[in-house]
Formats: structure tokens, C-alpha cells, sequence
């Protein structure tokens, strides 16, 4: 009955393509069955399979089968109905240039976002920083027009598809070690070797992420105003610059402390003329 | 009371440590290690509570809740990788003495290679890890093996070359049997073995501990020389196989938190 009702109704046309009301009902019906399918298609695979894969693997399959079950569905749609699509594309043809031009940056966007996926700067979790942004954080993941990045502090940045892919993105958790810097001084009438040992002794037994193999290793940087600048440079796990970077300044003042060598403060001495 | 195996003062430096092995627990057990203490006792409302403090005066308590009125732990050697953090599940073991193999020869020796000590419950034939401490944590480091961007990143120990299986350390070392067999045109210098020490099993009897042998074997196929290594399984029988455990850095899939 319900049926014949929809037949009766008219039906219309659409750049050569004729409509009815029944084919948009079935259509709409399909789509909703296919939006379900993939919704919980994606939560299932998200809560049984996405745990035993790497994040970013996970997070592409989840959208590859989102994605593609609504693309099936819309394809079980236009056959099912019987609905043509070739006068609309042709008729599209010219309005989409239009369209294009006038969206130029949101299709930049939107190619740069595959060129991303397809290139793969960086794994979901990674550490990167934009150095010409001033950006630093975890990768989170590259959407339709959109790539995210959770800065250190928590905040979650937006950057466009199109300036993440232009910009120059370093990595920092793509090698299994990361090497950390800093700098030192101590008084010209201290002995460096003394130094360099006490600094050595103090990193190797307080500092447990500091890797024995390469050694840390001390340079001295140069002879400055007031201190002889000895550069300590170590390696440590990628994951555990937080262990080592805050922590190894510290460590090494307080060493050349208690061992009562001299850090010296900036200090000028005035000749007064008679 | 069941087993209570107290420190005794043989003298002023020397402390007898508990060996490794099962203990049952019915009211307070203390066991004694390397500047660790462990101490588990029955509270009032029929639970258990642990504790372990290390020399430095770190505590760890723990609540193990209990039907029953006896609960049953097994002290055992685990492999060293979870001191400071997991982050491998290879070991770089650095000789303290180069071992020189001529040309067509075969060698084997035996080498210390350091242990963690891991505390099972033990509940119908399931072994849990309640809790997993090393005794010797300044020498638990990392180190790389290779370059910075394709090097692989180990376990780093220096170890001694010993003479006899009985040399292992109670709750800080095991031995290790390592053969080479150079198959090479030439001689070699082996100064350091690194492997995947998952690969192998822990044994334990009483104080003595071993870990299963590695066999490395310098080839040369074509004009590539390469090294190829394999574990061979310990078959004595005497010995207890170690539970396997180490720190897991997968966090389980849930909606709430909890950890």
C-alpha cells in the first residue's frame, strides 16, 4: 500500500536523471543502514582490534572501513535505484570549477591531507616540532583538512594540511636514542680533568636513563669571561627526555659543589687611574 | 606460622638473604635481599598487606586481598629489563676480558649476567607478578648498540667472564653459558655479546640461578660475513624455571581509567 502511495507521487528530473520520492526514500534508507553499518563496524574494530596495533595503523584502518562501507552503501544506492550519475558529473563539470577556484585553499588542504597520509612524516605519538612555527609536541593525526598536534602543555594545535605538509617538521622519536646538551663553566683555577671525572662519576650513578654506551662525553667549549665552558653532551632512550633534560644541569651543579669547584658569575674588575 | 626465614647476622658485613623458592604465608613472612627488605603480613580484616622498602628508604605497599587464610609466593630471578623503564627486550653483555678465537675454533664460557627478583602469587597453578624490584640498581643501565638512527637500544651491563655455574650472585646475577664457533677466514676478538635475552628462560635452585645458553656462530656466506646466534634451552632438571615477566608497556583498552 505504502508502496503504491510513493508510485502515485510525481517524480522529478535532475540534470536528465528522473527522481521519485520512493527512490529517495529507499536511498535514504540505505545510507542509514550504511551510516550504522560503518558506525559500528568502526567502534567494534576501535574497542577489539585497534588495541593490539600501532596507534596510527588503527586510526587509518578505523577510517578506511568508515569510509569505505559508506562509500559501498552509496553504491548499492545509485544501483539499486537505478539513478545515473554521468549527467551530473557533467553538468558538475563546470560548476566545480567554479567551486574550485573559489575553495582553492580548502582543496589545497584537502590534497595536501592525502599526500600526508600518503607520505607519513611522522607516526601517530611521535614527537615533532615545527621549527619555523614554534611548535612542539605529539602527532595526533591528519584529518580531512586539518593536521593536529598536542603541544607539551596538554593544548591541542589545529595547523592546515597545507602548512604542516610545507613546513619543515623534525621528528624527534624516530631514532631510538636522542642526544641532550648543556653547558657548564667553571673558575679558571679549577682543575678541568677533576671536573670532567666528578661530572662523569655524578652522571653515571644518579642519572639511570643516561645511556653508559656511547659514554657521555665533555667538551671544552671555550674560555669565556669569566669560566672555563665545559659541554656535556649524553644519549638516552628516545621516550625519556623528560628524565634527562631537566634533571642533568642540576645534577652537575650540584657535583661540581660538593665538590667545592668554583661556577663563577660574570664579574668585571675596574682599574681606577690616578 | 609457616616459613620465616629471618636476616642472620653471620657477622658485622656479611647477611644471609632469603634464596629463592616458594614460601606460604599465614600470618607475616619477611625476606631479606640486597638493601631490600619485603615484608607481608596478615591484617585483622583477613587481607595482606606488603610492603618493601630499599636502602634508600623508597617504600612500596600493596593490599593483597585474600579468601583464603594462607597465601603462597614464589621468590624468583626475572630477566633485567625493567629497571629503570621498559624500553628493550635486548641485553648488551660487555665482556671484562676480549676473547680471542683463532681461525675454524670453538670456545664456551661462562659469563654473569645480571637479574631482577620477582615476587608470584601463586594461586592454583597461576603464577601472578604481585611485585619485581632489582637489588643493584646503579648498575642497571641503558646502552646502544650500533648508530644513533639504526643502532638498537639494550640493556648495558659489564659483566665477568666466571668459572663455574655456581658463580651466579644471590638475587643480583646469573650465569650464562656463551659458545663461539668461528667458521671465518681469520680471527676474531669478541669483547660483547647483545641479544634478545626474551629469547631466554631463567632457572633457579636455592641460591643459584641460570639463564639458557646462547650460541653464536661467525659465518661467511658470499663475501658477507654475519653473525648467527640461537638460544639453547637448559635441560637439566633440577633446576625450577623462573616465571617470565616483564613490565608491560601496552596499558590494557578500557572506558574508565584504572592502572
Amino acid at each position: 500500500m505504502f508502496h503504491e502511495i510513493f508510485e502515485s507521487l510525481d517524480s522529478f528530473e535532475i540534470a536528465g536523471t528522473e527522481f521519485s520520492l520512493l527512490n529517495l526514500v529507499l536511498g535514504a534508507i540505505i545510507m542509514l543502514i550504511g551510516f550504522t553499518v560503518a558506525r559500528i563496524s568502526k567502534s567494534l574494530f576501535n574497542k577489539y582490534y585497534a588495541p593490539v596495533l600501532p596507534e596510527h595503523t588503527a586510526k587509518n584502518f578505523s577510517k578506511l572501513i568508515y569510509f569505505g562501507i559508506i562509500i559501498i552503501s552509496f553504491l548499492v544506492f545509485t544501483t539499486s535505484t537505478g539513478i545515473d550519475f554521468s549527467g551530473l558529473l557533467v553538468a558538475g563539470g563546470i560548476l566545480g570549477i567554479v567551486i574550485g577556484f573559489a575553495t582553492q585553499s580548502v582543496v589545497s588542504n584537502l590534497i595536501s591531507g592525502i599526500f600526508l597520509l600518503i607520505e607519513k612524516p611522522a607516526k601517530q605519538g611521535d614527537s615533532i616540532e615545527l621549527p619555523d612555527s614554534n611548535i612542539a609536541g605529539s602527532f595526533v593525526d591528519v584529518s580531512t583538512f586539518s593536521t593536529r598536534v598536542r603541544k607539551f602543555d596538554g593544548t591541542i594545535m589545529r595547523i592546515p594540511n597545507e602548512k604542516f605538509f610545507t613546513s619543515n617538521i623534525r621528528v624527534l622519536s624516530d631514532s631510538p636514542v636522542r642526544r641532550h646538551e648543556v653547558t657548564i663553566g667553571i673558575a679558571y683555577k679549577e682543575d678541568i680533568d677533576a671536573a670532567i671525572e666528578i661530572l662523569k662519576k655524578t652522571i653515571h650513578s644518579r642519572m639511570p636513563f643516561v645511556l653508559h654506551e656511547p659514554e657521555p662525553s665533555f667538551r671544552v667549549d671555550e674560555l669565556g669571561d669569566s669560566s672555563i665552558n665545559i659541554s656535556i653532551f649524553v644519549w638516552h632512550p628516545k621516550e625519556d627526555w623528560g628524565q634527562v633534560a631537566p634533571t642533568l644541569l642540576k645534577f652537575a651543579k650540584n657535583a661540581l659543589d660538593d665538590a667545592g669547584i668554583e661556577i663563577p658569575f660574570p664579574q668585571r674588575v675596574v682599574w681606577k687611574g690616578e | 606460622m609457616n616459613i620465616i626465614l629471618i636476616s642472620l647476622e653471620m657477622d658485622k658485613s656479611v647477611k644471609q638473604y632469603s634464596k629463592y623458592g616458594f614460601y606460604e604465608i599465614d600470618e607475616k613472612l619477611e625476606l631479606f635481599f640486597p638493601s631490600v627488605e619485603v615484608r607481608i603480613s596478615k591484617d585483622d580484616d583477613g587481607n595482606f598487606s606488603y610492603l618493601r622498602k630499599d636502602s634508600e628508604g623508597n617504600m612500596t605497599e600493596k593490599i593483597i586481598p585474600s579468601i583464603s587464610k594462607k597465601i603462597k609466593i614464589e621468590v624468583a630471578p626475572i630477566r633485567p629489563l625493567n629497571y629503570p623503564a621498559r624500553r628493550t627486550n635486548f641485553v648488551y653483555l660487555k665482556f671484562d676480558k676480549e676473547v680471542f678465537l683463532s681461525e675454524g675454533t670453538s670456545t664456551s664460557f661462562l659469563v654473569r649476567c645480571p637479574v631482577e627478583v620477582g615476587i608470584f602469587i601463586i594461586h592454583d597453578s597461576h603464577k601472578d607478578s604481585m611485585d619485581w624490584f632489582t637489588c643493584d640498581p646503579s648498575s642497571s643501565r641503558f646502552g646502544l648498540y650500533g648508530s644513533p638512527d639504526t643502532g638498537k637500544l639494550c640493556k648495558y651491563y659489564k659483566v665477568p667472564i666466571v668459572k663455574n655455574e655456581f658463580d651466579s650472585e644471590l638475587h643480583l646475577s646469573c650465569v650464562m653459558w656463551v659458545s663461539f664457533e668461528n667458521l671465518l677466514e681469520r680471527g676474531y676478538s669478541i669483547t660483547k655479546a647483545i641479544f634478545p635475552i626474551t629469547d631466554h628462560l631463567l632457572y633457579y635452585k636455592g641460591e643459584k640461578s641460570q639463564l639458557d645458553s646462547l650460541k653464536v656462530t661467525l659465518r661467511k656466506r658470499m663475501a658477507v660475513e654475519y653473525v648467527e646466534t640461537a638460544e639453547i634451552r637448559l635441560t637439566q632438571t633440577d633446576w625450577i624455571q623462573s616465571p617470565s615477566w616483564e613490565k608491560d608497556t601496552q596499558t590494557p583498552s578500557m572506558e574508565m581509567g584504572l592502572e
